[in-house]
């Protein structure tokens, strides 16, 4: 478990790093280095050039747009975890990031790092998904594009960025109504889930339901949301039933495979399980939050 | 006589903690010898092949490697390793590899990234075979693996008591069940190594080893390297956990001694987590057909059991689990007949050899498991089946007509104890209204013996120092139980000293000559026991000094309170501290004495444990509300350190019943081979374990010492199989496979296994 021979350089420019990237074919970028670390250690990865972008001040920046949060691609899980302006702009980062890993992991991990890894089964691609996150790349040849979540994940451990491109910034729009939730069900603490499930719905004043999204991880090879699914319950009452009706409904659209953790069954109900009470825990809150 | 503290029987903090903790102690990966080179291993990457060709050019060639072996180049890489019969593994594969993982070529390079860089540029060319993942498929004998051996089953047995088979016809009924455990991977947090460097200059060989007994180690390397077992000397510095793998040969310990001579250069070679996974003995994979033959009223009558142990692609230490599965079959319950017969079959897996409980828990989850199955279909408790089963203090010395004797203890009363403890009647109330709001709770019990000792020897030498203070030296070595502390306590008692005056090491074959090692809950009843008798001997040979020095006759002297004075003649004495001064003085060689204590009497602990667990039937969660436990643990050493033993032996337990699960697929690749993928307990997992004490002093030892290594897991697989079948006892649950994770609950309460 040690890694083959590699290149190691530590830009302090953004231009440094982009200059790094495009000189080599098989770079890597090392950010925290949870997954690429024990990747090459094992052999799995073996990448003959690490531009390490941990020393670039600008990927560190938490800026507040106004209707957007910005976060720099270098904010650590532990910065999500506990920084009051993230918490005010989407709860429910705080409250995915106690679900992953631990307290060593998340201070050295990045929101970077564990969206361009793209795991179907962590947790912050699911927040990417539901809260419509826009990814800002950088690259040397083709300067800076953004790329909405739902066009960034493509399969297992890969996204739509090429090689030479750098993620750089997450733009996150700020949740001004309803409330949300994210569940998980992961067999020992710290462990990737075998499902998750995140909510946001919010109310019109008769109960009824105003939006509601709702994107599931775990289940597939990107995670999972469906737009039109999610519009056909605009209108309805909210209920118990409705929850459940939802849940049932997502589970039978998702198509999980079977794996040495979870058969593809087990995953629909857990799918089923963890969706139905994420719904209602965030309708709860949303009644709540408007006094109802 | 003068009062000296005890220090047997109190609670105190272990005497190795502060280096630990500090990070001071010194691993075999911290041993680093000068001009060391490091050694990686080729693997092979295939379950059963034939090795056509392998190409080293490339990796011998790589700046900072200095050698390419394979087993062509070295005969005696090729011969087989010590210990293990009918066949022995070779140190390298030579035209056939058995199973993934098994070493096919060693590169020594500088450091271990070069060697692992080596390692990668050798090319081996296989040819595939037909692979082997099952047990019973094996025992077809379809394919064999080994045609020297003739078949895969290379152990059978069979063990009859009273009339054997024929006694279900005595039966009310029958019941018939297939029980599984799966394998698991033990994981001591250090995996395995081993360090050594020769003296061509005086021919011998110094090594380091992280290994459960310093003196078999030392027969094998003299073995192996063909030098006299005197010119090896072998010491286990702290050992990070054992659990029973890193006891016995392995291909590493062969090949870094016997290169270490034959390059006369040091060779150190550390395994990685990835080698723990692929190349340390598992245990537990078993498959027994059973049947349980009882009265109408749940009176046991008859046991008849045919089981298989997937034993991997060589002995290993198989055959031992397997026959110990035989003997540990009854538990703590009376059974008048019985047939059993195993099997140990090879399979292209890495070798089973004993881990922690080795056969006591196999054995007992089926009595367990049984006994459940039973109650549930003749209708009756599963508490009063237990209770009419439990053998009763009058009944001792019990046979158990599978080889051993019971002989102290009361079961019933403890069982007793522990259902007052949980009171069973208001569980089924909460457990009744909990169903009713869709909460499912579920209670597991269990009965255990833990069988320790009971063959062969362990010596403790002891030793004045110069400034007064006792060296203990024993074989006994220590991977973290605490032995510093223990017989350290032990032997302050016998010196009248205080233990800070006490220096005890432990696995250093130049400090002992003999001794067989840590495993089997062995070294408190065996090491301990010695430990008194050195020290009644060392203080005789004192007498006799302090006779001398202080000139009178030996009769005379009076050993009193960590004094030799002269009787009659108080004021004039000699502590420990002075008899070492004067003796120095007069220019004696330190006083110096060794025992051993041999006996081939186990020892015979038990205990009664429950399980009170939540059920979330729609994720397949199981949580374990409450977990509580009577103890028998003989006279006790160290109250803090056997509670220790018996609560990490049953959280081991709780991860092989709950998470821990080494999965292969139909090549024979395995799939669990990081903490990822294969799920230790951690201490969210682990719940509060209450430990409540019933001590009796085992009559087969002199101190009454008694085994508590593996009290903890042997019961605690079953009970939790136990308890979440009784959460879905509305719907007849039935659990025929260990560990029932969240995925095979779901399956199980999906696929119609209830009713």
């Amino acid at each position: 478990m040690k890694p083959p021979v590699f290149e190691y350089v530590r830009p302090a420019s953004l231009a440094e790093a982009l200059d790094a990237l495009a000189s080599s074919e098989d770079a890597k970028v090392l950010a925290g280095g949870q997954s690429l670390i024990p990747m090459m250690n094992m052999r799995l990865a073996r990448p003959g050039l690490l531009v390490d972008i941990n020393h670039i001040p600008e990927l560190t920046e938490i800026h507040d747009n106004g209707d957007t949060l910005h976060l720099g691609a270098l904010v650590r899980h532990y910065q999500l975890e506990t920084d009051a302006r993230i918490k005010a702009a989407f709860p429910l980062i705080p409250e995915a990031e106690r679900l992953i890993g631990h307290p060593a992991i998340r201070t050295r991990g990045t929101i970077g790092g564990s969206l361009s890894h793209a795991d179907p089964a962590a947790e912050l691609p699911v927040l990417a998904m539901l809260g419509e996150w826009n990814m800002t790349v950088h690259s040397r040849d083709g300067g800076a594009r953004t790329i909405p979540a739902e066009e960034f994940f493509m399969s297992y451990l890969m996204t739509t960025m090429g090689p030479d491109e750098l993620l750089t910034r997450i733009t996150v729009p700020k949740q001004l109504a309803g409330a949300s939730h994210i569940r998980e069900f992961a067999v020992r603490s710290g462990d990737f889930a075998l499902a998750i499930a995140a909510a946001m719905v919010s109310l019109n004043g008769d109960g009824s339901i105003a939006t509601v999204r709702f994107a599931l991880g775990g289940v597939g090879d990107v995670p999972w949301r469906n737009r039109e699914l999610e519009s056909s319950f605009v209108g309805t009452m909210g209920s118990d039933a409705l929850w459940r009706d939802i849940g049932r409904q997502a589970a039978l659209a998702i198509d999980p495979v079977d794996d040495m953790h979870a058969s593809a069954a087990h995953r629909r109900q857990l799918a089923e399980t963890l969706l139905t009470e994420s719904l209602h825990r965030a309708a709860e809150m949303a009644r709540e939050r408007s006094g109802r | 006589m003068a009062v000296h503290e005890s220090w047997i029987g109190k609670s105190l903090p272990r005497v190795e903690d502060r280096a630990l903790i500090q990070g001071q102690g010194q691993y075999v990966s911290d041993i680093r010898f000068d001009g060391q080179w490091v050694m990686a291993l080729v693997r092979s990457p295939h379950a059963h092949a034939r090795i056509t060709r392998i190409d080293t050019e490339a990796a011998a060639a790589l700046e900072g490697v200095h050698a390419v072996i394979t087993a062509k180049d070295m005969e005696a890489l090729r011969r087989g390793l010590p210990d293990s019969t009918p066949i022995a593994p070779p140190a390298l594969a030579y035209d056939e590899v058995f199973y993934v993982g098994e070493p096919v070529a060693a590169v020594l390079a500088d450091s271990r990234y070069l060697a692992e860089d080596g390692a990668d540029l050798v090319q081996v060319h296989y040819e595939a075979l037909p692979v082997l993942t099952s047990a019973e498929q094996a025992a077809k004998d379809e394919v064999v693996l080994h045609p020297s051996v003739g078949s895969n089953i290379f152990d059978a047995f069979h063990m009859t008591s009273g009339d054997g088979r024929d006694a279900l016809q005595q039966a009310d009924h029958v019941i018939r069940a297939t029980l599984q455990m799966g394998r698991v991977s033990p994981q001591p947090m250090e995996p395995r190594a081993i360090a050594a460097s020769y003296n061509p200059a005086d021919g011998t060989l110094l090594v380091y080893h992280a290994t459960q007994s310093v003196h078999r180690a030392q027969e094998r390397i003299a073995q192996i390297t063909g030098l006299d077992k005197e010119k090896v000397r072998v010491i286990a510095p702290e050992v990070g956990g054992g659990f029973g793998v890193k006891n016995g040969s392995y291909p590493e310990e062969a090949l870094v001694t016997y290169l270490a001579k034959h390059f006369k250069r040091p060779i150190k070679w550390a395994g990685d987590r990835f080698e723990e996974f692929l190349s340390t003995s598992q245990e537990r994979e078993q498959t027994h057909h059973v049947e349980l033959g009882v009265k109408q009223d749940g009176t046991i009558i008859a046991l008849v059991d045919t089981y298989y142990q997937d034993n991997g692609a060589y002995p290993g230490g198989g055959a031992m689990v397997s026959r110990n599965t035989a003997r540990n079959l009854p538990g703590p319950y009376r059974i008048p007949h019985m047939h059993i017969e195993g099997y140990t079959v090879f399979t292209n897996k890495v070798a089973q050899r004993p881990y922690r409980g080795a056969g006591r828990p196999q054995g007992h989850y089926i009595i367990e498991r049984m006994l459940d199955r039973a109650a549930d279909e003749l209708g009756l408790d599963r508490v009063d089946i237990r209770t009419r089963n439990l053998i009763r203090p009058d009944e001792f010395p019990h046979r158990t007509g599978t080889d051993s004797v019971y002989d102290s203890g009361d079961y019933p009363a403890a069982f007793a104890e522990l259902l007052s403890l949980i009171d069973v009647p208001a569980f089924r109330r909460r457990q009744r209204e909990a169903r009713q709001q869709g909460i499912r709770l579920g209670l597991g019990l269990s009965n255990s013996v833990e069988i320790s000792a009971g063959f062969g020897f362990e010596g403790v030498r002891l030793t004045l120092m110069d400034d007064g203070r006792v060296m203990l030296a024993t074989g006994a070595t220590g991977q973290g139980q605490g032995h510093r502390t223990a017989l350290a306590q032990i032997a302050a008692d016998a010196l009248h000293v205080s233990i800070d005056r006490i220096m005890v090491v432990e696995g250093d074959t130049a400090r002992i000559d003999k001794g067989i090692g840590t495993f089997g809950s062995r070294t408190i009843i065996m090491a301990g026991n010695a430990a008194t008798m050195a020290s009644e001997g060392f203080v005789e040979k004192a007498k006799n000094m302090a006779a001398q020095l202080l000139e009178a006759a030996v009769d005379d002297v009076v050993f009193s309170d960590g004094r030799f004075s002269v009787q009659g003649v108080p004021s004039v004495s000699l502590d420990w501290r002075a008899l070492a001064e004067r003796m120095a003085e007069a220019g004696e060689d330190p006083l110096t004495h060794e025992d051993a204590f041999s006996s081939g009497t186990p020892t015979y602990g038990f205990g009664s444990h429950a399980a009170i667990v939540r059920v979330d039937e729609n994720t397949g969660e199981t949580r374990i509300e409450r977990y509580v436990i009577i103890h028998d643990t003989g006279k006790v050493v160290n109250p803090l350190l056997a509670n220790g033993q018996v609560i990490g032996g049953t959280v081991q337990g709780l991860g092989s019943a709950l998470y821990e699960e080494m999965i292969f697929n139909e090549d024979g690749q395995p799939l669990t081979t990081s903490f990822l993928d294969y799920r230790l307990p951690g201490a969210a997992e682990s719940p509060d374990i209450e430990i409540h004490h019933r001590d009796y002093p085992a009559p087969g030892n002199p101190a009454g010492y008694k085994g508590v290594g593996e009290a903890g897991i042997i019961p605690s697989q079953a009970i939790i199989l136990s308890a979440v079948e009784d959460a879905f006892s509305d719907r007849r649950l039935k659990l025929d496979f260990a560990p029932v994770t969240p995925t095979r609950l779901f399956q199980a309460l999906t696929r119609g296994e209830t009713e």
